[in-house]
């Protein structure tokens, strides 16, 4: 598969997926995110703490949403008027419109994170525009950098401990930050270096591996950038709305057009071979 | 194993179906409430409510009440006309839905760009003008009308057609000359309204005496075109093929799943 193919889809399911509350388009956008990513995992992934940190988010939108929306009909519990902003009915159709938020929160990921976990990050840099590439390497370097300093900091703390340093006071901390510093800034140099040696900042870009764009890749960026089109326009027109639960649950409309659109973005599940 | 897999998977789409079906009969199945008018109570005082709906069909009615003033919110509860409300601390309640207009709201009531409920005063058969305060605290009194009209926030706020007919007292006039015509016009040339006479003394009297505990009630409706009635139960063609498909997605995970379990042990 190409990059900027599942680039395209990506962006497409996140437009989707963030273009309505109404959960059964979400819902959709997040079973064909799954099965793309479960499908087209790169060997050596593991999306388990992907899978935690979207039940995390999920949990505490959903929280959110039911401690400070107040209305609906059928009542849970009632939190005392006495403490601010939380006191108020706790009510069924707020813990459903709760869900609804967590699952719009839950598709966005899983639609993003797929470009970590189905491509590699140096293929995500090359198929960035021309224009964007330099920024692209920067800042991927510069966050590759992030661990590095985090290491080394643990090893010059260790190193002052074998030397007899115990820290009792804040100002004792210097210690430690000015080797990190200088630590950083000499890597840094080093990268800087190497990476001129290998010709970066040169006019011609070099590329380790070749991406080919094939059929495949045509299909499916046509069939998601369609469906995320015609979704949008089917908003803008008011076929789909914003749907809410208050003041009482109802079945969520469904429009076969707009359903069509989110199952359009399963395209890469029948076009890619895995 | 690949066997589970597969009864997994075609068994998935058929419970999604099912469980939809179930939901959408469950739904419609409820009928709108209605509105009994309590046409034996007397009551000492009387206001007119007009409920405009966006697609210009209204409702009228006269509710009567014994205290001295009556709030809007009030007035809503005493004419049995569905409505929602969405609470806001200090600064009393806000009308959300009447009549099932919005079909459903978010939880802060609209948004900046949606329609929303106004609330419009006549004071003793004088003219609309906007409420200056919520519906919870916007109080009104003897031969004073409430207007509700949902507004679709996209040009000026007209006030709403003309009470006349809903109570026996005289109308407030619209500024409009055209509108006001044709809303009288109207209520002339419908059935009359089944206000009851204004209450004798004795018998104001005699709810005094009971103890004026009774709440506010409906003293007449005018017949109108009621909003349009929900629509009859059917299978809904975009929820079934969602179902089908959100299923057959479910259940090509499940078996993605159990095979790289499979692989990997």
């Amino acid at each position: 598969m190409n990059p900027r193919a599942l680039g395209a889809w990506s962006f497409a399911a996140l437009t989707v997926a963030l273009a309505t509350s109404n959960p059964i388009y979400r819902a959709l956008v997040l079973l064909c995110a799954l099965d793309v990513l479960v499908v087209f995992r790169r060997r050596g992934t593991h999306i388990r703490g992907l899978l935690l940190a979207v039940a995390i988010a999920g949990v505490v939108a959903l929280a959110i949403t039911v401690l400070f929306s107040h209305t609906g009909t059928h009542v849970l519990v009632r939190v005392p008027d006495a403490i601010p902003a939380l006191g108020g009915p706790i009510t069924v159709e707020a813990v459903v419109f709760g869900a609804t938020t967590a699952l719009g929160i839950a598709a966005a990921i899983i639609a993003g994170a797929a470009l970590s976990i189905v491509v590699e990050p140096h293929e995500l840099i090359d198929a960035l525009p021309g224009v964007l590439a330099r920024s692209g390497a920067a800042l991927g370097t510069a966050l590759n950098l992030i661990p590095g300093v985090g290491r080394s900091a643990v090893e010059i703390r260790d190193a002052q401990r074998m030397r007899g340093w115990r820290p009792a006071r804040v100002r004792d901390w210097p210690d430690i930050a000015v080797p990190v510093v200088l630590t950083a800034i000499e890597s840094s140099m080093t990268l800087a270096e190497s990476m001129e040696a290998r010709g970066y900042g040169s006019t011609a870009r070099t590329h380790f591996s070749v991406s080919t764009w094939r059929p495949a890749d045509t299909v499916v960026t046509g069939c998601a950038l369609a469906a995320a089109g015609i979704f949008v326009a089917l908003r803008v027109i008011g076929v789909v709305g914003d749907w809410y639960p208050f003041p009482t649950v109802t079945v969520p409309p469904v429009n076969v057009l707009a359903a069509c659109c989110c199952f359009a973005l399963a395209a890469p599940l029948f076009a890619w071979r895995r | 194993m690949s066997a589970r897999a597969v009864r997994v998977a075609a068994a998935a789409p058929l419970l999604a179906v099912l469980l939809t079906a179930g939901g959408i009969l469950v739904t419609h199945g409820q009928a709108p409430g209605a509105a009994a008018p309590c046409a034996a109570a007397t009551f000492a005082h009387r206001v007119a409510l007009v409920v405009e709906h966006g697609n210009g069909q209204s409702l009228r009615e006269c509710i009567g009440f014994d205290s001295s003033t009556i709030t809007g919110e009030q007035i809503l509860q005493a004419s049995g006309i569905e409505f929602a409300t969405v609470g806001y601390g200090s600064l009393g309640d806000a009308v959300c839905q009447i009549d099932h207009e919005p079909a459903s709201y978010p939880s802060t009531c609209w948004t900046t760009t949606s329609p929303y409920w106004v609330l419009f005063v006549a004071r003793g058969g004088g003219s609309w003008s906007t409420a200056n305060q919520g519906v919870s605290s916007q109080t009104f009194g003897d031969g004073d009308a409430a207007g509700f009209r949902y507004d679709p926030q996209t040009g000026g706020a007209p006030p709403p057609v003309s009470p006349a007919g809903a109570c026996t007292f005289s109308a407030p006039t619209s500024p409009s000359p055209a509108a006001a015509r044709t809303a009288q016009a109207s209520a002339v040339s419908s059935a009359p309204a089944q206000t009851v006479a204004p209450p004798t003394p004795t018998a104001a009297v005699s709810a005094a005496t009971a103890g004026a505990t009774q709440s506010p009630g409906v003293i007449g409706v005018v017949p109108a075109s009621r909003a349009a009635s929900q629509k009859p139960a059917s299978v809904d063609t975009g929820l079934l093929l969602a179902a089908a498909g959100g299923g057959v997605l479910a259940g090509l995970l499940v078996v993605q799943i159990l095979i790289r379990r499979r692989r990997t042990a």
